[in-house]
């Protein structure tokens, strides 16, 4: 936390009286005071898992309670001593992000070390990435034998990483101005941040409204088809945020109900999209969401994977999918949830392609999904076909599009390096996984899998969302790929190169005393 | 007629030209000195230096007697302030020239009524209108709609190839029994206009002007050898607002346009609102870059930007390297004729198109009226009043002038016809009348009771 105090002016004698005891003492950080938020806002998270376990009369009751508490006092005390500075430098936003999302990585994995379920630190961490980065991969060995209590902490983690812990401290931050959006646009998915509000708490407050709301419907719906509440809350904790954990081993297929398969279905399609254009269409403005492009290529995806998965699942010796389970796969692929319905891995070869293919490129920018998001490729394609076309006409002045939409040629130029950041994530993380022992078609879904945040993957991997088979070194590529993949690269490669540049110049004695 | 024109640019230059002709009272408001000497030594009008928004300046120019007020300066401010001002002094009606688009909206017209603005033009809009028609017209170096577009007047240089050269009207009227589709309304030879008789022999190299229905313009194109093939492939030269709006249109209709505009913000914003246009940012007198772009593969190539030269160097350029149809806008008038010495076919300016919607409103209502660049023949609809000579007449009858030709009628339920001796006239019908402004008095006289 030394970066924390790159900037020491001190505040004055402003505000109201019960600020006064405390300001004395506060120090002016954006990276202390939101990830100290953060810390707590997990902290609250823990405990609430905690009194889930104490109504289940689980084993954990205790140390969820006393973890939370404690975690929620610590992020308190750092929140109430810092404030946000004046000015918002935009370097400092990414640092911020990244390492709000290192310590909830951190916060997240202490409940599985204090309750038993791991001894190893690395596979807490696994556990609590793949939980906040909505992935749903797992190093769980007996998902069934574990308390009640953890597990729903574990959904919780996606809920709260689905629609970002950061949109939400925005949401509760009292006094984030001018550096707010880009905070939200560092965490969002999708290369452009919008506002739906002039005031960016508002839009932040806004955005969790809709997330809230959607949860609490779902949850109605999975309880009126036959959950119990517990799984109605867990699971719709899980679908909403596209993450796709379960408590139990076999996924949604536990359940063997039709009903509840396509609501999830609908559901998942459904936080595939933007929720940005959700607000819109409940405001009574459903234009954007209907004109949108990206939704209706989103849409276009999903039915044509479908269509291939229901008609070639069977060719060449694979095991042919009904249409309901075609749709399920593929719906939990493209939107990178990761629920399993089936043995997706007895179908023929190229439909399994196909689904590799689906993982790393996600749903639409604004959801809760992870991945490229089809905009951006829209984008890319858009950006190839230009360059195709100047071969022809060498003087061509064309922007990139997005659908009908123009994308300015800064924001295209970074989307194009997007994608050659993540190719190269892909296929370094691909390689570095295959050294560690998997077989090829292992590694490169598991590569896939964690770099989309989706979940399940292929070869060992298929199924049960299961990273045993893949060795420690292994997962500890794979945990770097899902946060890359969740914060979308760009603050990732920032911070660090904020960090390292910071360094020596924090070594060096300073002149100006302040 | 007291008329006050504000602006003695292109527009209200011919504007005052045309209606002097007619042996109208005109007065000219420019603001611009030399500009302002020039039209007094040019033509037969009276001018007034001065800001047409400024009530002194229009008292100057007899507002208070005028029944006409036409705002066609480059500003639309300056217009609609004039407009408004000649409302005040009573002027019957007002033409205002606006160039913003928006302002052409629904809002806009809605402002604008409320202002008192009898027509509104936009020579840009109307220039892009009249590009339009020769697009579709096959290979006529000029197109007038008339009667609501149920009949066009084309005109078009006879080529070498027609069935009509050597022979004269009343023969190739007798080959086209007993229906005509089409009919000779004026003929051009080094530089002589005349509205021909029966006796005219037609000659290769001959401009003339034929009436025909909309439905027959591709067959008369090619019987006057000179049809041209469909507008597949179309360049664009200038990316301003004729420019723009012609490539929108031929875009819409299923044509492969290419957009060269030489402004670089310019060309990123024509590719921003035109997404299946090709849009190429360089000069078009860069011959490199229009044989990058296939010039010679065009089927029609359209010049529009706003310098006469570099329009009548790139036609020229393309009507050399292939066999697209070419079409120049010019800003000179006085350019006109050495246009088709460089091959090029077809030259329109953006004035003579806005004067045409400015006259057709003064004869009053729906009529068309169409005037060409290089003669003074005109075409003018009338409607056949009750109880005029006209009604319940033949046309034989009529004793028109050897000046004026009666070239179609328009009935009632909208079927155009190319008149004859024998054709039966009603009150009600509109005729289409080839005439020299000075028997346009007369003439009218003939159809009103």
């Amino acid at each position: 936390m030394t970066l924390a105090t790159h900037s020491t002016g001190r505040v004055s004698w402003f505000g109201g009286r019960g600020e006064r005891l405390l300001s004395p003492g506060r120090y002016s950080s954006l990276v202390a005071n939101v990830v100290g938020l953060t810390v707590a806002v997990i902290g609250v998270g823990i405990a609430a898992s905690g009194v889930v376990d104490a109504i289940d009369g689980g084993p954990d009751v205790l140390v969820l309670l006393a973890t939370g508490a404690v975690v929620w006092a610590v992020g308190s005390i750092v929140w109430r001593v810092t404030i946000v500075p004046k000015q918002i430098r935009i370097l400092d936003v990414f640092t911020t992000v990244t390492l709000a999302w290192v310590a909830m990585a951190v916060v997240g994995a202490i409940p599985f070390l204090l309750t038993g379920h791991f001894d190893r630190i690395d596979d807490a961490l696994f556990e609590s990435i793949s939980g906040f980065t909505t992935t749903g991969a797992t190093v769980t060995r007996d998902i069934e034998a574990t308390s009640q209590g953890l597990l729903f902490w574990r959904s919780t983690t996606q809920w709260m990483g689905g629609m970002g812990v950061i949109v939400l401290v925005v949401a509760v931050l009292p006094t984030v101005g001018s550096g707010g959006m880009s905070l939200l646009a560092a965490e969002a998915p999708g290369p452009t941040g919008e506002r739906l509000t002039p005031r960016v708490r508002e839009t932040a407050r806004r955005l969790w409204a809709v997330y809230v709301g959607f949860t609490i419907v779902l949850a109605a719906l999975y309880k009126l088809a036959g959950m119990s509440v517990y799984d109605a809350v867990s699971h719709s904790f899980t679908t909403v945020s596209t993450g796709g954990f379960s408590p139990y081993q076999d996924s949604i297929g536990a359940f063997d109900s039709a009903l509840i398969e396509w609501i999830c279905i609908v559901a998942m399609l459904l936080a595939g999209g933007s929720f940005t254009l959700y607000y819109r269409a409940i405001k009574r403005d459903p234009k954007p969401l209907l004109r949108s492009s990206e939704f209706k290529v989103y849409l276009v995806v999903v039915a044509g994977i479908t269509m291939w998965a229901f008609v070639a699942s069977g060719t060449d010796g694979g095991q042919s999918a009904g249409f309901r389970d075609a749709l399920f796969t593929t719906v939990s692929t493209v939107t990178t949830t990761g629920y399993v319905t089936n043995e997706y891995g007895l179908w023929s070869q190229t439909t399994q392609l196909v689904l590799l293919m689906a993982m790393p490129i996600g749903a639409m920018a604004g959801s809760t999904a992870g991945g490229i998001k089809i905009v951006r490729m829209m984008a890319v394609a858009s950006f190839a076909h230009r360059e195709a076309l100047r071969h022809l006409h060498p003087h061509l002045v064309r922007p990139v599009r997005v659908g009908s939409g123009i994308l300015p040629d800064d924001v295209a130029r970074r989307v194009v390096g997007y994608m050659i950041l993540a190719l190269a994530i892909l296929g370094g993380g691909a390689v570095l996984i295959s050294a560690t022992g998997p077989d090829m078609i292992t590694s490169l879904s598991s590569s896939a899998t964690a770099f989309g945040n989706v979940g399940p993957g292929l070869g060992s991997l298929d199924h049960a969302n299961d990273f045993l088979s893949i060795p420690a070194p292994g997962r500890a590529v794979a945990m770097v790929q899902m946060l890359l993949g969740r914060l979308e690269i760009y603050p990732v490669i920032l911070a660090l190169s904020v960090i390292t540049l910071r360094i020596p110049r924090a070594l060096r004695p300073r002149r100006r005393a302040d | 007629m007291h008329v006050v024109i504000v602006g003695a640019g292109e527009v209200g230059w011919y504007l005052a030209q045309r209606l002097g002709a007619e042996g109208n009272d005109v007065v000219v408001v420019e603001q611009n000195e030399v500009i302002a000497a020039a039209i007094a030594a040019e033509l037969d009008v009276q001018v007034v230096v001065g800001n047409a928004a400024l009530p002194s300046t229009l008292r100057a120019a007899g507002i208070e007697r005028a029944d006409l007020l036409a705002g066609v300066t480059q500003n639309d401010e300056v217009n609609l302030l004039a407009s408004l001002l000649a409302k005040e002094f009573g002027v019957a009606q007002t033409v205002v020239r606006i160039q913003t688009e928006e302002l052409r909206g629904p809002l806009g017209e809605k402002l604008l009524a409320t202002m008192g603005a009898d027509v509104i033009i936009d020579p840009d809009a109307d220039t892009a209108d009249e590009i339009m028609e020769l697009a579709h017209a096959s290979g006529a170096d000029e197109v007038y709609p008339m009667s609501n577009g149920e009949l066009l007047v084309l005109g078009a240089v006879i080529g070498t190839t027609s069935q009509f050269v050597g022979r004269d009207l009343a023969e190739i009227g007798r080959s086209f029994e007993p229906n005509w589709k089409f009919l000779f309304g004026a003929v051009t030879r080094d530089g002589e206009t005349v509205i021909p008789r029966g006796d005219q022999v037609l000659q290769a190299g001959d401009h003339v002007r034929v009436l025909t229905t909309r439905a027959a313009r591709r067959e008369i194109m090619e019987l006057l050898g000179a049809a041209t093939r469909q507008a597949r492939r179309v360049m664009v030269l200038g990316g301003g607002a004729v420019g723009t709006r012609v490539a929108e249109r031929l875009q819409s209709e299923g044509a492969t346009v290419v957009l060269v505009e030489n402004d670089p913000a310019r060309a990123k914003a024509l590719s921003e609102r035109l997404p299946r246009v090709t849009v190429v940012q360089g000069d078009i007198a860069d011959t490199e870059l229009l044989l990058e772009e296939s010039v010679s593969r065009m089927d029609l190539v359209i010049a529009a930007t706003g310098d006469d030269a570099s329009n009548v160097l790139a036609c020229a350029y393309a009507a050399a390297e292939g066999d697209a149809f070419t079409v120049a806008v010019l800003h000179r008038l006085a350019l006109l004729p050495l246009v088709r010495q460089f091959g090029i076919d077809a030259a329109l300016s953006p004035r003579t198109a806005s004067a045409n919607a400015v006259l057709r409103h003064i004869r009053g209502g729906t009529a068309s009226v169409a005037t060409f660049l290089e003669s003074d023949v005109e075409v003018n609809e009338f409607e056949i009043e009750v109880g005029s000579s006209a009604d319940g007449t033949l046309v034989a009858d009529l004793h028109l002038r050897h000046s004026v030709l009666l070239g179609a009628v328009t009935r009632q339920d909208g079927s155009a016809e190319i008149v004859r001796g024998h054709t039966l006239l009603h009150a009600g019908d509109n005729v289409v009348v080839f005439s020299r402004p000075d028997a346009l008095a007369v003439t009218r006289r003939a159809f009103s009771a």
